[in-house]
């Protein structure tokens, strides 16, 4: 059945930490999707919701404090608002900290677009002992204004009645204007005045905004009227108009405007803020005197880690033999309806087996963003930012690089690489994701459990598992400083941040940014690793040997893989790793290897002839390697540290092409700067073993 | 006056000006409400990393940003 509704277009817009996904997920419930922006990283969380003959269509921006954006993700929020101009704008503030929020309604007012403000957390205000008199804020200043409590769905109707009533014209619209003061706002007449000459200009953007972001310099106003008839006018006025504020108030003009708007925001808050009661004692301070102090901050941030850790590994495990099940039952269930031959061998060792690897990771990276979303939503994360920062600045890496490193580690590089778009500096955030694959992700484990295990006592196995962590965090950190003194030089960025007050989070929040993560991890990771499973599939099954009938089924799978094309590229490119100590075999393994770190270990089961062998079931391989005269305790030392370097897996390639802004000069550099160094390393470690008798 | 890092801790401050900041982190924190004359107390000083409480929200500094945030005492 088709349905006529009216369309209403908004976005919500406010603050960091005011509350906005909280109501985006209250107005939208599951009707949500995550998409990008075109041609940036930053995620484009859209919804709609139905209410009577509306249909309202909402975009969830990215946190701003102003429209003075810095960072990739709120120029994108600016660009939105300023560009897409929806039919409103919701402000979204969190009441409890009315006047620092109410600075980007000052800005969001003035664009000739409609701006009703929800003045969430109105619970919090409370506690503090305050209330808000929403009904003089709308009679006196003329604000459309609404109250609500985001984390207990509380005055979310309200909002709907308001985008409609507002869309509607229901409400008087009085013609908002921040009073900046008698000097300012005539200066911004005067520009206004020659700015209305351009009627195209005025037809698409509003003259106040343009005014005001000319004398404040902004350069994306500046690029609004590069091209307009009257930009030489304008730019002499503006000069003039400069220094006219300046000379008067003797300051920078950006911090002018600021002052002046905090100045009015202050005179409204003393009009419609009122003390009712005695101020609740706040928590967070005191949090904060043991999370945040200098002895104790570490220590209890090695905690939070291994509680993240442990609770991703521990509580996975049965969920993830789960699935590894299933993926059993539908491969004999496939194998029982498929005859043998070529489609068996797709279906099953290509799609079923490729499927198999990438579900069987999925629910441990939704286990990990469930504890990492649960820390996040407590407060505790941006403390945890701000505890490391001191540290990564000594190599050159910002406190938010630690982010990156750290979902990385025993994780997935994915997210890992992902988790760097918040870093406002773009040298900074270049090398966090130069520097993140070097980490030990999940997917590495199985590669060093079968060769510590093959050539190692429980007790030394233990100490090369170890030795590799601290080796793979002094790759990065060396890496890192190496990138920051040569080609991305650089002081790190400072480091500005809000800390949240802490907050008990929801079951519903952290469920619906769990899923949201995971669901585009599965969707990409899904993609690539599969179409990859697929290629891999291809290279080792085509061309089709000559076998014996007679042979075993080991044997004859040894026989194809040697002769199939990745065999022979194994065979090709001996030369190059044989000064490492690898051989062909070897070989083979590090290039399917890059489809998913995993496969290396299952393309040593079928390349010494074992078929197909379980990643996680890796003692059989673990005798044959250990029996191989080719192998010994330097080589797999050695291949270690080559997998541990090496260019990443194809996922996190690509993830690392999109994030780095699709720009293919970084892709090269990562693809030779990983391998070079791989290279390099493990030639050190081989002949320098080697010269030191070792591995014998 | 002296940079955020040397304030006195317990006492109250008020912001006079910024010292030497890249633009972008001296809007960001103009955008937060760090304007001449405005009141900010430390919350935690460590190892020259600050917090403060700035208009109702805590806002965390490393040390070279803390420094060049120039303050006076209430009563001065």
């Amino acid at each position: 059945m088709k349905h006529d509704y009216k369309e209403i277009n908004i976005c919500l817009a406010g603050n960091p930490n005011s509350g906005k996904s909280s109501l985006f997920n209250n107005l939208t419930g599951l009707r949500q999707h995550v998409g990008n922006y075109p041609g940036v990283t930053v995620e484009k969380k859209e919804g709609s919701l139905i209410s009577g003959k509306y249909k309202i269509n909402i975009v969830d921006l990215p946190g701003i404090y102003s429209l003075s954006a810095t960072s990739e993700d709120e120029i994108v929020a600016r660009n939105f608002i300023i560009e897409e101009k929806p039919d409103l704008i919701v402000d979204v503030i969190d009441v409890s900290n009315f006047e620092r929020n109410l600075y980007l309604y000052t800005q969001l007012s003035e664009l000739g677009i409609p701006v009703i403000l929800v003045m969430n957390m109105a619970d919090v205000l409370k506690n503090k002992g305050m209330e808000i008199d929403v009904e003089l804020l709308k009679k006196e200043y003329g604000i459309i204004a609404v109250a609500t409590v985001a984390s207990k769905n509380k005055g979310t109707d309200d909002v709907i009645a308001a985008v409609i009533d507002s869309y509607e014209k229901k409400y008087p619209v009085k013609n908002f204007k921040t009073d900046y003061g008698q000097l300012i706002s005539c200066e911004i007449e005067k520009i206004e005045s020659i700015i209305f000459k351009d009627l195209l200009l005025v037809n698409k953007y509003s003259a106040r905004y343009l005014a005001a972001g000319l004398l404040k310099d902004d350069k994306f106003v500046f690029d609004k009227i590069q091209k307009s008839p009257v930009f030489g006018e304008l730019e002499k006025q503006v000069l003039q108009s400069r220094n006219i504020i300046t000379d008067k108030y003797e300051d920078s003009i950006d911090a002018v405007f600021a002052d002046r708007s905090y100045a009015w925001i202050h005179s409204v808050s003393a009009v419609v803020l009122k003390t009712t009661s005695q101020s609740k004692y706040d928590i967070s301070d005191s949090i904060d005197k043991i999370v945040l102090n200098r002895i104790l901050a570490l220590p209890i941030f090695a905690l939070v880690m291994y509680t993240i850790f442990k609770f991703t590994f521990t509580l996975s495990e049965p969920v993830v033999r789960w699935f590894e099940s299933v993926m059993e039952f539908l491969s004999r269930q496939a194998s029982g309806i498929i005859p043998e031959g070529l489609i068996h061998s797709f279906v099953i060792d290509g799609l079923i087996g490729g499927l198999g690897g990438v579900l069987g990771f999925f629910p441990l990276i939704l286990f990990m963003f469930f504890a990492i979303a649960f820390f996040e939503d407590t407060g505790y994360m941006a403390r945890a930012v701000f505890i490391m920062d001191r540290f990564m600045r000594k190599f050159g890496l910002h406190g938010k690089s630690f982010a990156s490193m750290i979902i990385a580690t025993n994780g997935c590089a994915v997210p890992g690489l992902m988790a760097a778009r918040t870093i406002e500096s773009e040298k900074d955030r270049l090398i966090t994701l130069m520097v993140t694959p070097f980490m030990i992700c999940g997917a590495k484990l199985p590669i060093f459990a079968l060769f510590i295990g093959a050539f190692f006592s429980a007790k030394d196995g233990a100490n090369i598992m170890f030795i590799m962590y601290v080796l793979s965090v002094v790759l990065a950190l060396t890496a890192a400083w190496i990138l920051k003194k040569t080609i991305l030089k650089g002081q790190p960025a400072y480091f500005i941040m809000e800390l949240p007050p802490y907050r008990m989070p929801s079951l519903k929040g952290i469920l619906l940014k769990m899923w949201e993560r995971g669901f585009m991890y599965l969707k990409k990771a899904g993609t690539v690793i599969l179409l990859m499973t697929v290629v891999i599939w291809a290279g080792l099954t085509f061309p089709k040997a000559n076998t014996d009938e007679n042979m075993s089924e080991e044997t004859a799978a040894g026989i194809q893989v040697e002769q199939s094309y990745i065999g022979k590229l194994g065979n090709f490119i001996e030369p190059v790793i044989k000064p490492i100590g690898f051989d062909g075999k070897a070989g083979i393994a590090l290039i399917t290897g890059l489809a998913a770190k995993e496969v290396v270990v299952s393309t040593l089961g079928t390349v010494y002839s074992l078929g197909e062998v379980d990643p996680e079931d890796t003692s059989s391989l673990s005798e044959r390697l250990q029996k191989d005269p080719d192998w010994n305790q330097l080589k797999a030392v050695t291949f270690l540290i080559f997998c541990l370097i090496y260019l990443p897996c194809v996922v996190a390639v690509a993830v690392f092409f999109r994030e780095t802004g699709s720009k293919m000069k970084w892709l090269v550099f990562l693809a030779f700067w990983t391998t070079a160094a791989a290279w390099i390393i493990s030639l050190i470690v081989y002949q320098g073993g080697k010269l030191l008798g070792l591995g014998g | 006056m002296s940079p955020l890092t040397k304030a006195n801790k317990n006492a109250s401050l008020i912001f006079s000006a910024f010292g030497n900041i890249v633009d972008r982190d001296r809007q960001r924190l103009i955008d937060m409400g760090l304007v001449p004359g405005e009141s900010i107390k430390i919350l935690q000083q460590a190892h020259g990393c600050v917090t403060l409480m700035l208009k109702g929200s805590r806002i965390a500094l490393d040390h070279k940003t803390a420094g060049e945030i120039i303050v006076r005492e209430e009563n001065q």
